[in-house]
């Protein structure tokens, strides 16, 4: 329990933002591990044609999956992000965003 | 070094083959294996290996797709011999060189002579031609393997996708191909090319796109090819969507190739010299109507998931109703795409049962229902190398990943390069 308030008050640190959910890192992590990390790599460095997303910030990756759950292409692979998007709940992406860049910011 | 060994298990392909192939594929059977597998990484923190190539001694040659060739000597010292534009490091670098989504430094094959004339060969996108196009390059390296120099481009006109379409995947360098390999049967090279997103290239007769072209070290047609009338005659084989992987049976050293599919059917082919491989995506026939940007490879319903079955009936891989003639697959992933991109024959007693099967480097990335393929499979084909008579998931002895590339080393090892940035070696052990 200790560690859980831990990480998820550091993914609230770390994201620097104040959002309508605290996240929950080891929700994100599930996240990520079954939708994500096939194409973008376990340390989300990208590979092939899919896009590194260690470093990038919070907010980018927030705006980018609500864009695509919205159905709105952006770039050449959103024929593949938005089946995955248009699954996810606004607590699902703030979960992601916070685990990609507490994991590997 | 990370080791540690497994036993390596057999998993029952055979019950789903049985009702899944689209062709008229032999019901397959289960063969036991018990081959064991030690594992270390040889290298890491790489930038998207693609492919490798090997000197007797064990010196492995290597790419990264946007970064370019190096080498690994046997003292472990990694050597960076051709930079593509941008990267830094590199004894020499060619600015011409450019990489995009698929595309970029990709297959790397060493000269049967190399002892005498230090050539090796590099499979490249370059903006040296508008527009863009892929080459192979020769270069010749020194002595010390710290360098390379007399490039000679002796192919120049292999179409790169230049602009995005309304495709998945379908930003520019996509269905790039890129793997060459030399036959050592006829000691010519091999190189495999991919359609661009481009309905017109595959089957094309001038357009080098979806061939496996079949040539000399200078870049010269193998005189025996023999394509349609009409054709380059650079053509080994045409009429595909996006070969990546090619390797040559080891009793009759005859070229099999593996193929991405469509979202359905990944396939390996058994070529014939001036074969078609049955690929036609273009709309306005075999009973279909437009198609986004001119192209039916991934109609209908190209953005989402369909039953595969459906998929494949509408836009076949191999369409032997329009080409009854074409080269029919001996194996089509159950259906599947997953990402089959590479393959290789395994050879020498260490590999017991698996002694003379070919391996498949799958990187499937799951979507739209298709399950999540990264793995190497074991395809066990019959004497003659022309039927599929057992598959293998390998069980691996460290994470999986998207295999790449799968190359036998001199060592009687398997190297297989993974996207995540490594270089694996699986050697199997007695148990």
């Amino acid at each position: 329990m200790k560690n859980i308030l831990f990480r998820t008050v550091a993914a609230v640190l770390v994201s620097g933002q104040c959002s309508a959910f605290a996240q929950d890192l080891a929700a994100g992590e599930k996240l990520y591990q079954g939708s994500c990390r096939a194409c973008h790599g376990p340390s989300a460095q990208g590979m092939a044609s899919f896009p590194k997303l260690s470093g990038k910030p919070a907010e980018l990756l927030v705006e980018r999956l609500q864009t695509y759950r919205e159905g709105e292409k952006v770039g050449p692979n959103s024929a593949l992000m938005i089946p995955h998007a248009t699954k996810l709940t606004d607590e699902d992406i703030e979960n992601i965003a916070a685990y990609i860049t507490t994991s590997f910011p | 070094m990370l080791e540690r060994s497994l036993i390596s298990k057999t998993l029952p392909y055979a019950a789903a083959l049985a009702g899944s192939l689209a062709f008229a594929v032999p019901a397959v059977a289960l063969a036991a294996n018990t081959t064991s597998l030690q594992h270390s990484v040889v290298l890491e923190g790489l930038q998207a290996p693609w492919d490798m190539a090997f000197l007797p001694d064990g010196t492995m040659f290597f790419t990264e797709k946007c970064h370019g060739l190096s080498v690994l000597l046997p003292s472990g010292e990694v050597n960076k011999l051709l930079g593509m534009g941008g990267a830094e490091g590199y004894a020499t670098t060619a600015d011409d060189l450019v990489c995009e989504g698929q595309a970029g430094m990709n297959g790397v094959a060493v000269d049967p002579d190399f002892e005498e004339n230090r050539r090796i060969y590099v499979y490249s996108t370059s903006s040296m031609s508008e527009p863009r196009t892929n080459r192979v390059l020769r270069l010749e390296v020194n002595e010390d393997l710290s360098d390379v120099s007399n490039r000679t481009d002796i192919v120049d006109d292999i179409p790169y996708k230049v602009a995005e379409s309304d495709h998945p995947f379908g930003g520019p360098g996509a269905h790039n191909g890129g793997r060459i390999r030399f036959n050592p049967g006829d000691g010519f090279l091999y190189v495999t090319t991919g359609d661009n997103h481009n309905s017109e290239i595959p089957q094309s007769p001038t357009i080098m796109g979806s061939k496996v072209l079949r040539i000399d070290t200078d870049g010269n047609a193998a005189p025996d090819n023999a394509p349609p009338e009409g054709f380059d005659q650079r053509t080994y084989t045409y009429g595909h969507r996006n070969v990546q992987g090619i390797a040559f049976h080891p009793q009759t050293n005859t070229p099999i190739i593996v193929e991405h599919g469509p979202w359905h059917s990944d396939e390996i082919t058994v070529l014939v010299n001036g074969g078609n491989g049955g690929w036609d995506p273009r709309p306005n026939m075999a009973g279909r109507e437009d198609c986004p940007d001119d192209y039916c490879g991934y109609s209908p319903n190209q953005m989402e998931g369909m039953n595969r079955y459906e998929r494949a009936a509408f836009m076949p891989m191999t369409d032997l109703q329009t080409y009854p003639d074409a080269m029919k697959p001996i194996w089509d992933n159950n259906g599947w795409s997953q990402g089959s991109g590479s393959a290789e024959f395994l050879t020498g007693e260490q590999w017991g049962d698996w002694d003379g099967a070919m391996v498949v480097g799958v990187m499937g990335i799951g979507f739209g229902g298709t399950p999540i393929g990264q793995r190497i499979d074991v395809v066990q084909l019959n004497e003659e190398g022309t039927e599929v008579v057992d598959v293998t998931e390998m069980t691996l002895p460290m994470e999986a990943g998207r295999f790449r590339s799968v190359v036998q080393g001199p060592d009687g090892s398997l190297y297989t390069a993974v996207d995540e940035g490594m270089i694996h070696k699986l050697t199997p052990s007695a148990q």
